[in-house]
């Protein structure tokens, strides 16, 4: 039967000059590759799809694969403490250190700052290295599905709002139909944001393991590879000039979603065009609207929250003095401050949300922001600074307090 | 992501190529067909960004219109300044591109963009969630436009409709990568719409298969080889020499597979377009390297170039082989190290043609030893030029200083 079926294979191949032809060694060839790469997926597989605690600390889950896709979370572990909380925000959840150890993290601190007695609480974390509000979406549908009793959510006042940036990776596109199958209104839209692979993809790998870990698959298989052709990956001279190289395109690639919305990228005007700085320079912050799209996923992760026992705290990530200060900058952060708060409060169980849409300047002034290499202060991410100690000051203890409370307020309505 | 993965285009088409083809076999008129291969191939490059329509609608648009005017103006005294100002006006983009990388791409993005907020508010909406993008295709889009033209200019294209020089610019296939096919192979039935034919399905199904087994099973492996050219001065020599020769399969293997699969997805079109390599690492001199490795970007050059300038008369030769390869070269980009790449690859060929005049290449056939080691050398030779395609200029003497066992500190 292979024979004849080869034969007819060949007999095409051969016909169309491209110069292939299918024979047994070829099939057997295919069938040898994929079997050793399914052997070495799942073997790996095994070891990495559920949540362990990690080294960072005790019942803290990391929910994301190393690769750190957002289209795929690991699955959530067996309950263990009083509760489960699910922390869900961008990189501005993390604080770098002093030195140049592993950064820690706001949702321990928070934990650290709760009465030993309350601390027995599992921590499901998905602090995602970008975050927009796509994401958001798919970790809040995640962290739902994994039983969590209360779930904080940071929304970044320019990425979860602006048109041009509701997600930053490509294919969260896929995992955003796939997690809206039954929330047509959601799905509508993505239609017309999305590529016919999306759809592909948000149909088949929600049944093939293999599908949905591809990223993190490709990591391993290069990283497997790596150690038969070993590289040195120290960064030399060569990559120095390739990267003074390459900085000279940085701003083109990111002029759009980045750099001309907020200025955050203002370090690379040098390298770029004159007219393109004047054009920057004209975005007015204060004139920038909320865009469809992106308030049509807020509503959905409320809806979602509605939906579910859960109770929530959704606040909006804290911007540095220096950032506020810039034009229209601090007005555009409180019309999507009260944007958020009117949005929850119109709902009849803002009992079991929270929202704060802009941390009192007392909690605020207290944050230490990161140092950038030009000397100016970042525009969102926290460090430890020497002299000046700990970066979030009382901000834990705000935090702790305000989950606590909205926890104990939500357990005595149930109660009653 | 500034360039868009290769593969997600071709899984986009192969999808709506699932949903397209029972409609376009269910035709059978061929001005339809036609029509719905043009709609086809904008939807293609429309689901990646609507952005891309506003730079390719106009650009055939206007390539349909400068092949009226080359037809109209035929056999008159204008015939050939119109010409050589065609060929300028549709050369501005890819040259601007070439020359100013980050104006141009900034420019093609904003401006696109502006167009579709300003005047198509829905589409601006779902263009602005895109990512920023290179112009995707346009090297191809130039060089296609240009051989309809000039073969519109020489007579041998009559004059055509706008609904096939559509269905030929945006012939979804090959609009991104791929062969870079001639007008004739998709208009040499005339007007006869194509049928379904079993065979012709089956055989473009089995390319997109093989092409996507050599995407991912073969190339896929060797992706990481790349990084050599960032880490060389890390590295030992040896490390450098085998990454590099990965490299060079990796390149290839990549390339012909998407290749195989844009061949297989005109194939199930019912379009015949002639294959892109055939095992060119296997070839015993570097003239039938070329003759094999990205066969039709030769084959225009041979038909625009080559003989034009004079390439089968004695006295112009070498002129024409130095044309022929500068233009191979510049086309991937306009700068020193391709045309460093262009010039030693004509010299090469140039030493090649002389090589063959002479007596002593033409006394006996080559023995099997000599021609395996002459399919060595000729591997060698590529494997050595191809940092050129890679590396910036400031990064070239480091790496080849590399290959030879120099050490850079620090």
């Amino acid at each position: 039967m292979l024979d004849k079926l080869n034969h007819r294979l060949k007999s095409l191949f051969t016909q169309s000059g491209v110069g292939v032809a299918c024979t047994w060694v070829s099939v057997l060839r295919i069938a040898v590759w994929v079997g050793v790469f399914m052997v070495i997926g799942q073997h790996w597989l095994s070891q990495k799809l559920t949540a362990t605690t990690t080294t960072r600390a005790d019942r803290f889950f990391d929910m994301q694969l190393p690769f750190g896709d957002p289209m795929v979370f690991r699955s959530g572990p067996a309950a263990s403490g009083d509760m489960r909380l699910a922390w869900i925000s961008g990189s501005d959840a993390q604080v770098l250190p002093l030195d140049k150890g592993d950064f820690d993290l706001l949702p321990l601190r928070v934990r650290r700052a709760m009465p030993p007695e309350q601390r027995r609480i599992d921590i499901l974390g998905y602090v995602l290295e970008s975050q927009r509000i796509t994401e958001s979406l798919h970790c809040v549908r995640n962290a739902l599905a994994n039983d969590a009793d209360f779930v904080v959510l940071s929304i970044h006042p320019y990425w979860s709002f602006d048109v041009r940036t509701p997600l930053v990776r490509n294919y969260m596109v896929a995992s955003a139909i796939a997690s809206n199958w039954s929330y047509p209104r959601t799905l509508l839209p993505l239609l017309f944001v999305s590529e016919p692979r999306d759809w592909v993809r948000a149909i088949f790998t929600p049944s093939f393991l293999a599908l949905q870990i591809q990223p993190e698959f490709n990591e391993l298989l290069t990283g497997q590879l790596d150690q038969v052709f070993a590289i040195n990956r120290t960064k030399g001279r060569l990559a120095r000039k390739l990267h003074e190289h390459r900085l000279v395109y940085y701003p083109s690639r990111h002029a759009y979603t980045y750099w001309i919305l907020s200025g955050v990228y203002e370090r690379y005007t040098k390298y770029l065009p004159a007219w393109m700085i004047s054009y920057a320079s004209h975005r007015d912050a204060a004139k920038m609207t909320n865009a469809p799209y992106n308030e049509l996923m807020l509503n959905s992760i409320i809806t979602a929250l509605t939906h579910s026992n859960a109770a929530a705290f959704l606040y909006i990530t804290p911007l540095s003095d220096t950032e506020l200060a810039k034009p229209g900058i601090s007005e555009l952060v409180a019309r999507r401050a009260k944007y958020l708060e009117d949005r929850v409060k119109s709902l009849d169980i803002n009992h079991r949300i929270d929202v704060l849409g802009e941390f009192p300047d007392t909690w605020r002034d207290e944050l230490k922001f990161l140092i950038n290499r030009d000397g100016q202060e970042d525009y969102a991410h926290l460090a430890d600074r020497e002299h000046v100690g700990d970066a979030t000051g009382q901000l834990p203890n705000f935090m702790a307090h305000r989950i606590l409370k909205k926890l104990a307020d939500v357990r005595k309505r149930h109660a009653n | 992501m500034l360039d868009f993965p290769t593969i997600c285009f071709f899984v986009n088409l192969l999808v709506i190529q699932a949903l397209v083809l029972p409609l376009y076999y269910a035709i059978r008129v061929s001005k339809w067909q036609q029509a719905l291969l043009a709609i086809t191939g904008m939807v293609s490059l429309g689901v990646i960004t609507p952005r891309l329509l506003v730079f390719y609608v106009p650009f055939w648009l206007f390539v349909a219109l400068l092949h009226r005017v080359t037809c109209w103006c035929r056999g008159t005294r204008i015939a050939r300044v119109v010409f050589v100002l065609s060929l300028v006006a549709l050369l501005v983009p890819l040259v601007a591109w070439k020359l100013l990388p980050v104006h141009f791409v900034n420019l093609f993005n904003l401006l696109t963009h502006h167009f579709l907020w300003t005047y198509c508010r829905p589409l601006g909406v779902i263009d602005s969630i895109k990512d920023y993008l290179l112009p995707l295709g346009l090297s191809f889009a130039t060089f296609r436009a240009l051989d309809l033209l000039i073969q519109t200019y020489v007579d041998a294209i009559p004059r055509q409709t706008i609904s096939r020089i559509l269905a030929y610019g945006f012939f979804a296939p090959v609009q991104i990568v791929g062969p870079l096919v001639e007008f004739r192979e998709l208009g040499d039935s005339g007007n006869a719409a194509r049928r379904f034919r079993l065979d012709e399905f089956v055989s473009g199904a089995g390319l997109v298969f093989i092409g996507l087994t050599k995407v991912y099973v073969l190339a896929f492996p060797l992706r990481s080889s790349r990084e050599i050219f960032t880490y060389a001065d890390v590295n030992p020599t040896l490390t450098v020499w085998l990454h590099l020769i990965l490299f060079t399969w990796y390149f290839y293997l990549n390339f012909a597979g998407f290749t195989d699969i844009a061949v297989g997805a005109a194939r199930l079109f019912g379009y015949r377009v002639q294959g892109n390599f055939n095992r060119p690492y296997f070839r015993s001199n570097i003239q039938l390297f070329w003759a094999n490795w990205h066969m039709s970007l030769t084959r225009w050059a041979q038909r625009n170039v080559f003989v034009p300038v004079g390439g089968y008369r004695k006295r112009t030769q070498t002129r024409a082989i130095f044309a022929t390869m500068m233009t191979i070269a510049l086309w991937h980009d306009i700068s020193i190290p391709l045309a460093l790449f262009g010039l030693i690859h004509a010299t090469a060929l140039y030493a090649n043609r002389l090589w063959q005049d002479h007596p002593a290449a033409k006394r006996k056939a080559p023995s099997r030893f000599n021609t395996i080691a002459a399919a060595c050398a000729t591997q060698l030779f590529v494997t050595l030029t191809f940092p050129l395609l890679a590396l910036p200029m400031e990064a070239i003497p480091m790496f080849y200083g590399r290959l030879i066992g120099l050490e850079y500190a620090g």
